[in-house]
């Protein structure tokens, strides 16, 4: 009897607390659940719609009555010969873009931060992010100016000063060095901003404290600012990695103009995907090259901050 | 606790979805039950219409509303038009057919919203018995070679625009500059001729220190594809897979079914272009150039281009003048070609979706056939956005008191509306234009597998990959950008390594089965 009466009183008092635990957040529940209903709705379940990469779609059966065909839909982007030129590509641009964006984005925000001049600062701020709202297309225009081979004001220099004009569309050995230029100072002043935004949450003690131990300005900077900046660095970086397989179609495709002989070094996966299924327009296919970068932008998250953790527990994302 | 709750609501949503999607094929079937029973009532029906324009005109609702009143009292239906530029046409449509969205009538071709793709994923509805009955005028009126060249799998799937038959490639001549610099266009017949002409005009520009372009226009699908004709058998000229036509005398040599580039008149093709290229005949950045065709049209009326290559059809160099301000010949390299794909143009088909298929068929055979409807649709409304001259022609400037700008419904090219016999032609159009079209298109030669349609599903990874390659090469090459004689083995290289043989293979299997059967 004695046994049971006890567990009793145990189930009652774990229920019991359950019961209190409930009501205590029943309004803190409420108020997260249309924005879980949100998040169910839009994010998971059109997962469901993964299953069409395993599909030949057929418009009257729907996603899930069409046939089932299995690997077949991945087939396209492992037997390509352009395989290998792709995947390097796609890698090395966005390990450059990580690498660039996080040494130049702090850098500036750094720099601007130490301008005393405020009004100074928040005009350059501008410029530098202004760039981040043009859209490829028309950026791609204005590197067409520069770039023209009859009319292209970099070309017309060239022959000012007596050198051979390029034909800068057919010749790919530039185009490495051109859309890392374009990608950095399109996107460099957005991150910056977020670096800015970390800064101002460094507590003015630390420099207060490090001026009275006669520190320099560089020694600031390399002591505290940077350490402090750390866990932003991390957090960014780990992000941008589990786009690794994502590329930015607009830079790719419309800065070279679509320009053939560009392709050994301008094809990433996004227009490799788009121009082969331009031709057949089939979304199981589509559904299938989203479904694998999408896998290995999530391999790479986790085993990146997998890394992370082991090195440094706190900065870690997760 | 919460967790297992969580879970099993999330479950039971997608397996909600899951049921719904199964169901919805029965569903559809109880609606066009009890709308056939609607029918039988006379009620007016609403059928919604996706449309692909160059353009959406300003008064494109006017046009509607008065084309509404005519046909709800004569079929009993109106149209909820949904028109769209091309551009946007071709991103949106697809998605639309794909996601099973509920409409009637829309535009499909094989260059926009793929009609051979969407025939066969059953995207379309098959109109071959629908058409005799509910649509018989059209089905008479367009000849026997447009129906085949529709035709998918032994079923009709849109209804193709009748125009010319065929396409001829050639090249656009500004007339007026020819004559000044004293070129007699009359002998040129083939492309070597050409090159003399394009000589004259570096040599008597240079002379007059005026830069001027001889030609453009002939990046890939536009160069080799227009100007040495052959049939194409995926329905696409850029991709390998080409048939001969005997009449032309090219391509002798070759099996049945052939990679196009692998020949030894693509290399020929490529080395005179390159020479082209060498002697500054094309523009400096050939491919962009070609892109940017509202600055080729400027290019073309000022005098800065000399010519460009075009597919042409009958009366376009006529009203190609109003254009340009100048005259314009066309120096047609070839005889009309009629293939499969010359009928996939513009076709006009019915959504699988549709719950009035019947009252469809009869919009379109009224739109094809109706010359009331046909003019209404093409030059908008009479004494507002043109005016009538005499029995066949309209006057879209109402005697040079209407600008083009001020004009809020103008379509040149009437063409993506049905067919142009039986609307009313502009007055820059000669009079004799119904003439020319039908010369036009006895003149076509019939390329010898007309009706034959190819299934890509079985080669989808090889097309894939195959287009990335063609994409890479052909326009560099047929622009003279780089060495044939290097590239073109490089080229045929990588079309080999990603499978150019399966797809000529799977081609031939599906020919010899296709001629079996006929």
């Amino acid at each position: 009897m004695k046994p049971l009466r006890e567990n009793q009183t145990l189930i009652k008092g774990k229920s019991g607390k359950m019961l209190t635990d409930l009501k205590k957040s029943i309004p803190l529940t409420l108020m997260a659940l249309p924005g879980i209903l949100l998040m169910i709705v839009f994010k998971y379940l059109p997962l469901s719609g993964i299953i069409l990469a395993f599909k030949r779609f057929n418009v009257r059966d729907g996603i899930f009555g069409s046939e089932f065909i299995g690997w077949n839909n991945f087939k396209f982007l492992f037997m390509s010969s352009d395989a290998w030129v792709i995947t390097r590509n796609t890698l090395l641009y966005n390990l450059a873009f990580i690498a660039l964006d996080v040494i130049l984005a702090v850098a500036f925000a750094i720099i601007l931060n130490e301008l005393l001049h405020k009004k100074r600062a928040k005009l350059f701020q501008s410029i530098y992010i202004a760039p981040y709202f043009l859209s490829w297309v028309a950026v791609s225009f204005v590197a067409y100016a520069f770039l023209s081979t009859d009319n292209g004001l970099i070309n017309r220099l060239l022959l000012t000063v007596g050198e051979e004009s390029v034909s800068w569309y057919a010749d790919s050995k530039w185009w490495p060095i051109i859309i890392i230029i374009f990608e950095v100072w399109k996107t460099v002043g957005y991150s910056t901003v977020m670096y800015m935004g970390a800064l101002t949450g460094i507590p003015n003690d630390y420099y207060e404290a490090a001026l009275v131990d006669g520190a320099t300005k560089w020694q600031q900077i390399r002591h505290i600012t940077i350490p402090c900046l750390r866990t932003m660095m991390l957090v960014l970086v780990t992000l941008a990695i589990g786009r690794i397989f994502f590329s930015d179609f607009g830079l790719f495709y419309q800065l070279p103009r679509n320009s053939g002989p560009l392709f050994s070094v301008t094809n990433v996966i996004d227009t490799y995907i788009y121009r082969a299924l331009k031709e057949t327009g089939d979304i199981g296919m589509s559904a299938a090259a989203n479904l694998y970068q999408s896998v290995v932008g999530f391999v790479m998250v986790v085993g990146v901050n997998l890394i992370i953790r082991k090195v440094d527990k706190e900065s870690a994302l997760f | 606790m919460k967790k297992r709750i969580l879970s099993i609501l999330l479950a039971a949503c997608i397996l909600g979805t899951l049921l719904t999607g199964c169901d919805r094929n029965d569903e559809r079937a109880g609606e066009v039950a009890a709308n056939a029973a609607n029918e039988a009532g006379e009620e007016v029906i609403t059928l919604k219409w996706y449309m692909s324009l160059p353009s959406v005109a300003a008064d494109t609702d006017q046009i509607i509303d008065q084309l509404n009143e005519y046909t709800r009292e004569k079929i009993g239906v109106e149209i909820d038009y949904m028109p769209m530029s091309d551009s946007d046409y071709m991103e949106k449509m697809p998605t639309y057919i794909n996601s099973g969205e509920n409409f009637d009538i829309c535009f499909t071709s094989n260059w926009s919203t793929d009609y051979l793709q969407f025939a066969q994923r059953d995207g379309f509805l098959d109109l071959s018995e629908l058409l005799p009955e509910y649509g018989k005028e059209t089905w008479e009126f367009i000849p026997e070679e447009l129906w085949k060249a529709a035709t998918v799998n032994g079923a009709i799937y849109g209804i193709p625009s009748y125009k010319e038959m065929g396409w001829q490639g050639g090249i656009y001549v500004n007339s007026e500059m020819a004559e000044e610099y004293g070129i007699d266009l009359s002998k040129v017949k083939t492309l070597d001729d050409y090159t003399e002409v394009l000589k004259t005009v570096s040599n008597k520009a240079k002379a007059e220190n005026k830069k001027v372009i001889g030609i453009s226009g002939l990046s890939s699908p536009n160069g080799f594809a227009l100007l040495t004709p052959y049939e194409s058998l995926v329905g696409n000229g850029a991709l390998p897979g080409a048939s001969a036509v005997a009449e032309y005398g090219l391509f002798k040599d070759q099996s049945e079914v052939f990679n196009q580039y692998a020949t030894q008149e693509y290399m020929d093709y490529c080395k005179t272009i390159y020479e082209w290229n060498k002697a500054g005949y094309l523009p400096a950045d050939p491919i962009n150039y070609d892109q940017d065709t509202a600055n080729r049209d400027n290019d073309f009326s000022n005098g800065t281009l000399f010519s460009y290559a075009i597919s042409y059809a009958p009366g376009a160099a006529e009203a190609a003048v109003a254009l340009y301000g100048h005259e314009v010949t066309f120096i047609p390299l070839m005889s009309p070609l009629l293939e499969t794909r010359s009928g996939l143009g513009g076709l006009l088909a019915v959504s699988s979706s549709s719950k009035h298929p019947q009252k469809a068929v009869e919009f379109l055979n009224l739109l094809n056939t109706d010359e009331y409807v046909g003019t209404l649709i093409r030059h908008g409304i009479e004494g507002t956005h043109h005016s009538t001259v005499g029995e066949t022609q309209v006057d879209k400037t109402m005697g040079g008191t209407l600008a083009a700008e001020n004009n809020g419904y103008d379509y040149t090219f009437g063409w993506q509306f049905g067919s142009p016999f039986n609307q009313k032609w502009d007055v820059s159009y000669p009079e004799n234009i119904e003439e020319l079209f039908h010369e036009y298109n006895a003149a076509a030669v019939s390329g010898t597998h007309i009706g034959f349609t190819f299934d890509s599903s079985n080669v989808n990874t090889e097309i894939s990959a195959l287009t990335n390659i063609v994409a890479e090469y052909a326009s560099a090459l047929e622009t003279g950008m780089v060495n044939p004689e290097e590239k073109i083995p490089e080229f045929l290289d990588a079309l080999k390594a990603n499978g150019v043989d399966s797809l000529l293979e799977e081609i031939q299997a599906q020919l010899d089965v296709w001629e079996a059967v006929k």
